[in-house]
């Protein structure tokens, strides 16, 4: 008993996200009445208190492994933390008024959202590929649950059904996978088999290993959308609530995007023939996913194809990782690029499931005509958010996409740089075509007035405002996520 | 004695008809089952290496696996029922909705 008290305060975060989330169960349970804004709120407050431990934690970390070594303590994981704890409490504060105006207002949703908060966080540290696998599945199973939340629509249904279904077949390969590289190992705690590989290089050429890691990189690649495991993207983030649809374009991809990191590094894949396939999905997905969002006529649809070409810009990150001198840099435009795009893309989502107006049935582009006569205001926030997606600068997106590219191009990566350059130039046609139809089209019809209550409109201002600051004075923002990927030295374990 | 080539062999086995069976077959539920054929498959596998390596990592593997299996079979069937009830059907072509 006296071993397990200290240990728990090692994983105080995970502990209080727990606790908190069952708290916003119950709550849920007692309240009869109609409105579930004390739940939104105290899960909100449970985020910021979390966010406070998160601090604690991870400013600068007594040990590297904790919990039986199955637990990672680093700042650099402690960023990732940061930016879902800052995802999850945009997600919930939207969602409040969402959920409302298309009456599905569960109380539920928010408790999920923890666990689903909470299960990243686990990924994200984890040391054990178990542990990993477990907070993974938290984390899916929570999400299966409130993409269905619109229990009566049929795009909802079909939505969690598919994300079901190709999540857990994913899910499957990775635990394959996992049990392979135990095989290979005979342990599943990434620093021993980090050792392991590192005094027995021959085993690095090995059919087993090679096998074992294709099936992981295709598990991961499932989660991430990579091409070509992208099939479910669209339809998944379409029928989603979109609140949720904007958290998991986002945080999951990062989730997923920590956890691909600490792999590659530990199984020793950040070299050779591994560099090349992981060039080519970049390429691919990038490419794909900018093409097939050129037609999409539903925004839903072609933000969600978007996302799919920005994990293959971060993806040029991770292919510059395997170059020593240029891995600090590009861990640090992997996390800048993440908090730039949580701005820019909630942005996004959020004004559309306004313009959508209530049935939440108006994704289509053309409901955009002449939206900068109907509110000006809300026409002129979605331009700054699509500006900073194609990566105008001054904005944020620019420097994201800057700093990546820079790592890329440090790393040595001419040619894949020049790729990733190229297809963010064809971004600006379907990205331009939101806004070109908001302001040189003239309203077709009076159509349904949109309900924009004003908490919402005012987030909406600081989110623009980030994107602008961030922007302008990158340097405040970089300094800390710098400070985490120097200190604990997270790049040298390996 | 089995020796571990054989129920590696098994395992992969096992794996792949689950792969194949989630991609060709059509019926909900009947692709449920061929995902938790590929969790089992992945089990055997983790106790074969556990006898293998002489350690019990691989052992306890297998029990969170059999546990997460169950809450992922729980939340399937809700949806699958979820899904017959608004459409009368769980044939995974008649979910064709969702398209741009």
């Amino acid at each position: 008993m006296s071993l397990f008290i200290p240990n728990i305060l090692n994983i105080l975060p995970e502990v209080t996200l727990a606790v908190f989330g069952l708290l916003v169960l119950g709550l849920d349970l007692l309240l009869k009445n109609k409105t579930k804004v004390p739940v939104a709120v105290l899960s909100i407050i449970g985020f910021f208190t979390t966010a406070g431990m998160v601090i604690h934690q991870f400013y600068e970390p007594a040990e590297e492994l904790v919990m039986q070594e199955t637990v990672r303590s680093f700042s650099y994981i402690g960023m990732f933390y940061m930016l879902f704890l800052g995802a999850a409490i945009l997600t919930v504060f939207f969602s409040i008024w969402y959920l409302k105006r298309e009456k599905f207002n569960y109380g539920e949703f928010y408790g999920m959202m923890m666990f689903v908060v909470l299960g990243m966080f686990v990924m994200a540290s984890a040391n054990d590929l178990l542990t990993f696998f477990i907070g993974l599945e938290l984390m899916s199973i929570a999400l299966y649950i409130i993409v269905g939340l619109f229990r009566t629509r049929k795009y909802s249904n079909e939505a969690a059904i598919k994300y079901f279904i190709m999540g857990s077949f994913a899910s499957a390969f990775l635990l394959f996978g996992i049990a392979l590289i135990y095989g290979i190992t005979g342990s599943t705690k990434l620093n021993i088999i980090a050792e392991f590989l590192g005094n027995n290089a021959d085993v690095l050429s090995s059919p087993l290993l090679m096998v074992s890691v294709i099936l992981l990189i295709s598990g991961f690649a499932f989660k991430l959308g990579l091409v070509p495991f992208h099939m479910w993207t669209p339809d998944v983030y379409q029928g989603a609530p979109t609140t949720l649809t904007a958290f998991m374009s986002v945080a999951v991809k990062g989730a997923a995007l920590c956890v691909l990191i600490t792999v590659l590094l530990s199984l020793k894949l950040v070299s050779g023939s591994w560099v090349l396939i992981l060039t080519v999905l970049a390429v691919i997905t990038m490419t794909v996913g900018n093409v097939a969002a050129l037609r999409q006529k539903d925004i839903k649809r072609m933000l969600a194809y978007s996302s799919i070409a920005h994990a293959g810009y971060i993806l040029v990150a991770i292919v510059a990782l395997s170059n020593p001198k240029a891995s600090m840099l590009a861990g640090t435009s992997v996390l800048f690029y993440l908090m730039g795009y949580l701005f820019m893309n909630f942005g996004a989502f959020t004004i559309a499931y306004l313009v959508a107006g209530e049935g939440d049935e108006g994704y289509d582009i053309e409901n955009y005509k002449g939206l900068s006569k109907k509110r000006p205001l809300l026409a002129g926030l979605m331009a700054i958010f699509m500006f900073s997606l194609i990566g105008i600068p001054p904005l944020v997106g620019f420097m994201a996409k800057f700093q990546v590219f820079y790592a890329a191009v440090k790393a040595s990566f001419i040619t894949l740089t020049v790729i990733a350059v190229l297809n963010s130039v064809v971004a600006v046609y379907y990205y331009l075509r939101v806004v070109v139809t908001m302001y040189m089209d003239e309203p077709e019809k009076r159509g349904e007035r949109i309900i924009s209550p004003w908490p919402v409109i005012v987030m909406l201002i600081i989110l623009a405002l980030a994107v602008i600051l961030f922007g302008i004075f990158p340097d405040r923002a970089m300094d800390a996520i710098i400070y985490s990927t120097t200190s604990g030295l997270y790049f040298d374990m390996f | 004695m089995l020796s571990l080539e054989m129920v590696l062999l098994l395992s992969a086995v096992l794996f792949v008809i689950g792969v194949i069976g989630v991609i060709i077959r059509r019926n909900l539920i009947v692709i449920l089952m061929c995902i938790e054929l590929m969790l089992n498959s992945a089990n055997l596998a983790f106790i074969a290496f556990a006898r293998f390596h002489q350690n019990l990592d691989g052992q306890i593997a297998v029990f969170f696996v059999m546990a997460i299996a169950a809450v992922e079979v729980a939340v399937g069937l809700a949806l699958i029922i979820l899904i017959y009830r608004n459409r009368k059907t769980v044939n995974i072509d008649d979910l064709r909705d969702l398209k741009g």
